[in-house]
């Protein structure tokens, strides 16, 4: 019968990250990652899972609150039955500082080597492959130096690195040749923070399964880890969601409003039904979209506040238009009308990708016909 | 395009209000208060839709709220293109949410339209803002109160530069550059971008430094690395070493539990013979014992037979001087012959000496009395060289001289006398007076012994009678110690007798000495099992056992060791090397270790700067562009500038002096736009253009109205003629100017719709208009 192991991959936790919010929130982030990291032991216990594999950057450095590294200690210890695989990132590379070299290690957890490493587990029948990083940088191999073994055991590689073709990035390139050559059945990578389901290369699965908790309005969306079930010819995985929060950017059009009040209103029902129960939970970016009568000033300072009491975090950003029939205006004898014709003329003849820069323009000159133009960077 | 009527639902405090419009001049009159300016805002509303934004009155959608809270809305129908419309709008809470249907009545259909949508842009073909600036012309700046025209003024330039008398370019411009220079100010120096650009400087000196002390980490951890395994190398020879001093300790423990065994065996064997004849083990204390009984004894013994030797003596000494008096006699008479032969001595003594000095005498005497002779030699050679000097003189006269040398040789020769030998005399005088000073000495030694043989004889002729006396106690006193020494000799055999008992214990003795050699032997044993006993105990010293028993059960247990070819000290010190090497490696490490942890504790990783480098450099992007497209906008809005101002130029002032001409009833002949936006005036009897400030309110407000409805016709060129809306705008006018307007109107609705509002009675009298009143 073909061996087959349950395993959970989960990467990039940043442990003790501050996030780009206010420093109350932050603080808060910071905690909460520390809950996203019990439940993801949770979820191994409900799920019944012996092998978790962490590909880095658990911790944001080596020389964070110590709290975090000790809390995951409290988990890995509290979970004896369940073998705990660490390949330390560029985040919390295996230095001389690293709390893996200096704290005593529960025997369930396994910490790779700086160099290339291979470790037979004794009650799994798994090998472990794979190396951590020695510092902040380190370069990519065109091959991993010890070849797979060949036989029913289970290979499994558990490595921090960015996929791509330049070995000399600082951040352990990993080729598609390596992949290809690796002989692993797995490959459980970190590093990027998005995920990237499962893929097959030659006989070896690969994937990230992006940050668990997210940091930024450049990590949107469901954060979670990766369940799989992996064999010598196949791997089924689900991907959990996990994370406290997310973070989501929302184009709202507000056409026809006028006030601040009416547009809080019309965000916060779109969010509500989009989002539904939790949506007062996540931090969003809403985007103000849609044609604005002239005359009427968006004021994103006074929207971000009004929403503030029903979201746990906002910021708002508008990109309306005036609402204006340009075909009309364009026509019109009067300033106005000459300087959208001629905006109007630079928009057509400029090259697709300086499109919207026109556009923006056009927009600006608008805008400016009867109120105050201002960089909005709310 | 022409309005044919307005059906008012419910508007403000208008509610079921129709009017019907005639294609020309309508003239609607009514008192304050009776809802002109509702039905004028009203139209507009209709065909543009009104925002939610204002407070109070300031809310149009508010302000015409239904009084009574009626569905707020109306009608209007209209003829555009020849076709026949009706737009019906019910006003709700915001523009987007209002209803609208439009109706074409030619052909009987109808479309719903989007609350948003500004229909007037539509039909009248142009904005809103555009609207309000052209046809839709009301009283608000002639009753704004301002006396100097400035506000006015202001509006005739932005209407002559923007079309619109809102809207100014230079406040267009400020808009667009107030923002740009809040990015980057004019010396480029403050502003978001310069304060990010810094922060992202700064982010990136930090970085480099971050990354600096991270490469400089890594070098110290390859450091660590080498010292790491450096350890472990010496730290597996430390164990090797260590293995082999287990083996050698393993082989040193056997050997000396071995040894250990053999020293209590050996001390067993001595100590079965130790014992006494009754089995009593022998200890020291007793051997001690015995040995100082033995060794009392033996003085004792010492001291008896000395007594006994000393008695002996004493008695052999009075038997001696008993006997010895004969002899007494006999060595006095030998000393009074030793007197005499000394005697005699003495005297051949003396006559040899008086020989001596004789014969001395007569030699000396004999001496004394030779003289000496003249020197015949010198004086036979001194004549022949006086003759010969004298002979050959006469033929060689330098021979003269010898004759004096020979002279004086002959002198010489008589003078110096030569004594005879006396060497031999003087020998043996000097022999003689050897022999005398011998025989003086003799002498004196022959007369101290003559003197010293006397005091012989007269000393023991002295003792000869103490010793008799003497001789007496002493014989008295030699009994007694020979009575005492036979009562020690009783007590000493007693002794005797009890030691060699206690000895024959353990071996038979008979005399002293064979119990000091039992003795002896005894002590040796002893010494012996002392030596066994410290033999064992050094073997089993470092054993670590804690008794005999557990020594011995070690032994049994030890397997077979090899022996070791290296000897303990070298293993030791090699040992102890390994040690001192792993403990300075170890401190080494530390120390490295340390240094690693305090150069990038608290340091960010480049890593961390790199994400937040990223988002300051989105924003920089961000802002970059928004100034790239301000300035895209501003120099559309200036070339747009120019176009307008050179395609209007004195055609707009042209039209504006036709209507203006018409209002005044030709008082002026110029109407000019200066450079600097002033307007200026010229009547038919001036030479010079009147600037606005110096011209009556009600003049201005004419060039006003002139030029807002030239530039109406300007803005809808393309879109046919269109109403226009005039609320009540000759207010200002005296009855002249009233009457010419009221005049330039009829002419005016001959090719434009007039709609035109006033609150002034006597306008209606004017004739030519359809009235309407309300």
């Amino acid at each position: 019968m073909e061996n087959k192991i349950r395993f959970l991959h989960t990467a990039d936790l940043h442990l003790g990250a501050a996030v780009s919010s206010s420093a109350a929130i932050s603080a808060e982030r910071r905690n909460e990652a520390l809950l996203t990291l019990e439940k993801i032991f949770d979820i191994a216990n409900v799920k019944d899972i012996p092998l978790l594999l962490f590909a880095g950057d658990l911790l944001e450095n080596n020389s964070v609150d110590p709290k975090y590294f000790e809390a995951f200690l409290r988990c890995v210890s509290d979970n004896s039955d369940k073998t705990v695989v660490f390949a330390a990132g560029n985040h919390d590379p295996l230095t001389a500082d690293s709390p893996f070299l200096n704290y005593k290690l529960p025997k369930n957890l396994i910490v790779l080597d700086r160099e290339d490493t291979e470790i037979q587990l004794d009650t799994l029948p798994v090998r472990i492959y794979g190396r951590s990083f020695s510092s902040v940088y380190m370069k990519g191999k065109p091959n991993f130096s010890i070849p797979a073994k060949k036989d029913e055991c289970l290979n499994i590689m558990v490595l921090h690195g960015d996929i791509g073709y330049d070995l000399a990035g600082g951040y352990n390139t990993v080729t598609k040749g390596f992949i290809e050559m690796s002989g692993m059945d797995y490959i459980a990578l970190g590093h990027m923070h998005s995920a990237l389901p499962p893929q097959r290369l030659n006989k070896t699965y690969f994937a990230y399964p992006g940050t668990p908790e997210p940091h930024g309005f450049d990590e949107t969306g469901e954060k979670g880890v990766i369940i799989g079930e992996i064999g010598k010819t196949e791997l089924k995985y689900e991907f959990l969601p996990v994370s406290r929060r997310t973070y989501e950017t929302v184009e709202v059009d507000i056409s026809g409003t006028d006030t601040g009040v009416a547009i809080a209103e019309l965000v916060l029902s779109m969010l509500k039904e989009r989002y539904g129960e939790g949506f007062a939970d996540k931090l969003y970016k809403i985007i103000l979209t849609g044609e604005i009568a002239e005359g009427v000033k968006i004021d994103t300072a006074e929207i971000c506040t009004r929403l503030s009491p029903s979201l746990y975090f906002v910021k708002v950003r508008d990109n309306t238009r005036p609402l204006v029939n340009l075909d009309i205006l364009k026509n019109e004898n009067s300033l106005k009308g000459r300087f959208v014709a001629l905006m109007l003329e630079k928009i057509e003849a400029a090259a697709q990708s300086d499109k919207e820069k026109y556009k923006n323009a056009l927009n600006i000159g608008l805008k400016a016909f009867s109120a105050e133009v201002s960089y909005d960077e709310n | 395009m022409r309005i044919n009527s307005i059906n008012i639902t419910a508007f403000g405090k208008l509610k079921n209000k129709r009017i019907d419009f005639s294609n020309g001049f309508n003239l609607i009159y009514g008192d304050n208060e009776a809802g002109k300016t509702h039905i004028a805002e009203f139209i507009k509303l209709m065909f543009y839709g009104v925002g939610n934004k204002g407070q109070g009155l300031n809310n149009t959608r508010k302000k015409y709220k239904p009084w009574d809270d009626a569905k707020m809305g109306g009608s209007i129908d209209f003829t555009h293109d020849n076709r026949r419309y009706r737009l019906e709008r019910e006003f709700k809470v915001s523009q987007s949410t209002d209803n609208v249907v439009l109706h074409d009545l030619d052909k009987g259909t109808h479309e719903s339209i989007s609350g948003s949508e500004a229909l007037g842009e539509r039909f009248f073909g142009i904005s809103l803002s555009a609207f309000e600036q052209s046809v839709f012309i009301d009283n608000s700046v002639a009753f704004s109160g301002k006396s100097d025209g400035g506000e006015l003024n202001l509006k005739l330039a932005n209407l002559l530069n923007s079309a619109d008398e809102d809207v100014s370019y230079e406040k267009i411009v400020k808009n667009i550059l107030s923002a740009k220079e809040a990015l980057v100010s004019k010396n480029s120096k403050k502003g978001l971008v310069p304060e990010l650009t810094a922060e992202l400087n700064e982010l990136e000196a930090e970085k480099a430094k971050s990354t600096a002390i991270y490469a400089a980490a890594l070098e110290k951890e390859k450091e660590l690395d080498r010292l790491r395994i450096r350890l472990e190398e010496k730290k597996q020879s430390k164990v090797q070493i260590f293995e082999k001093l287990k083996q050698y300790n393993s082989f040193m423990l056997k050997k000396q539990l071995t040894t250990f065994k053999a020293a209590k065996e050996e001390c067993e064997q001595i100590e079965n013979k130790l014992r006494l004849s009754d089995n009593t083990p022998i200890d020291a204390a007793f051997h001690e014992s015995l040995e100082l009984r033995l060794a009392a004894l033996k003085s004792k013994i010492a001291i008896t037979d000395e007594k006994l030797k000393e008695i002996e003596h004493d008695t052999e000494l009075l038997a001696e001087i008993s006997v010895g008096q004969p002899n007494s006699e006999r060595l006095l008479s030998e000393l009074h012959d030793k007197k005499q032969r000394l005697a005699g001595l003495l005297e051949n003594t003396e006559k040899a000496l008086a020989e001596n000095t004789a014969r001395l005498t007569l030699l000396r005497a004999k001496k004394a009395d030779v003289k000496g002779k003249p020197n015949s030699a010198l004086i036979i050679i001194g004549a022949l060289l006086f003759v010969l000097g004298a002979v050959i003189g006469l033929f060689y006269k330098f021979l003269l001289p010898f004759m004096a040398v020979g002279i004086i040789l002959t002198i010489l020769g008589v003078t110096l006398k030569v004594k005879p030998d006396f060497s031999e005399t003087d020998k043996e005088i000097a022999e003689l007076e050897g022999t005398i000073a011998a025989k003086e000495d003799e002498k004196a030694a022959l007369r101290t012994d003559i003197a010293d043989t006397e005091q012989q004889i007269n000393d023991y002729i002295i003792k000869s009678k103490t010793d008799a006396s003497l001789l007496e106690a002493k014989k008295l006193e030699a009994l007694k110690k020979r009575t005492d020494i036979v009562a020690e000799n009783n007590e000493l055999e007693r002794d005797r007798s009890e030691i060699f008992a206690a000895i024959s214990r353990f071996r038979p003795v008979y005399d002293v000495s064979s119990a000091e050699a039992a003795l002896k032997e005894m002590e040796e044993l002893l010494h012996a099992l002392s030596l066994a006993k410290i033999k064992a105990e050094a073997a089993i010293a470092h054993t670590g056992c804690h008794s005999d028993a557990e020594a011995l059960e070690r032994l049994a247990a030890l397997p077979d060791t090899p022996e070791i070819s290296e000897n303990r000290a070298e293993l030791d010190e090699a040992f102890r090397l390994l040690q001192e090497e792993c403990a300075e490696l170890d401190k080494r490490i530390t120390a490295l270790d340390s240094e690693i942890k305090a150069m990038t504790s608290g340091v960010r990783t480049p890593a961390e700067f790199e994400r937040e480098e990223a988002e300051k450099r989105e924003r920089l992007s961000a802002m970059t562009a928004f100034r790239e497209e301000a300035e895209i906008a501003l120099s559309t809005l200036s070339d747009a500038y120019s176009l307008q101002r050179r395609s209007w130029g004195s055609k707009l002032e042209n039209r504006a002096l036709k209507i203006f001409t018409g209002l005044t009833g030709g008082a002026y002949s110029g109407f000019t736009v200066s450079k600097d936006f002033e307007i200026a005036v010229k009547g038919d009897a001036d030479i010079v253009s009147h600037s606005a400030e110096y011209l009556s309110r009600g003049t201005i407000h004419q060039a006003y109205f002139a030029l807002r409805l030239a530039l109406s016709e300007f803005l809808c060129e393309d879109s046919g003629p269109l109403p226009v809306i005039l609320d009540d705008v000759f207010s200002q006018y005296d009855a002249a100017r009233t009457k010419a307007g009221l005049e330039f109107l009829k002419e005016y609705s001959e090719n434009n719709q007039v709609i035109f509002f006033t609150c002034h009675k006597e306008l209606t009298e004017n004739g030519g208009a359809d009235l309407i009143e309300l």
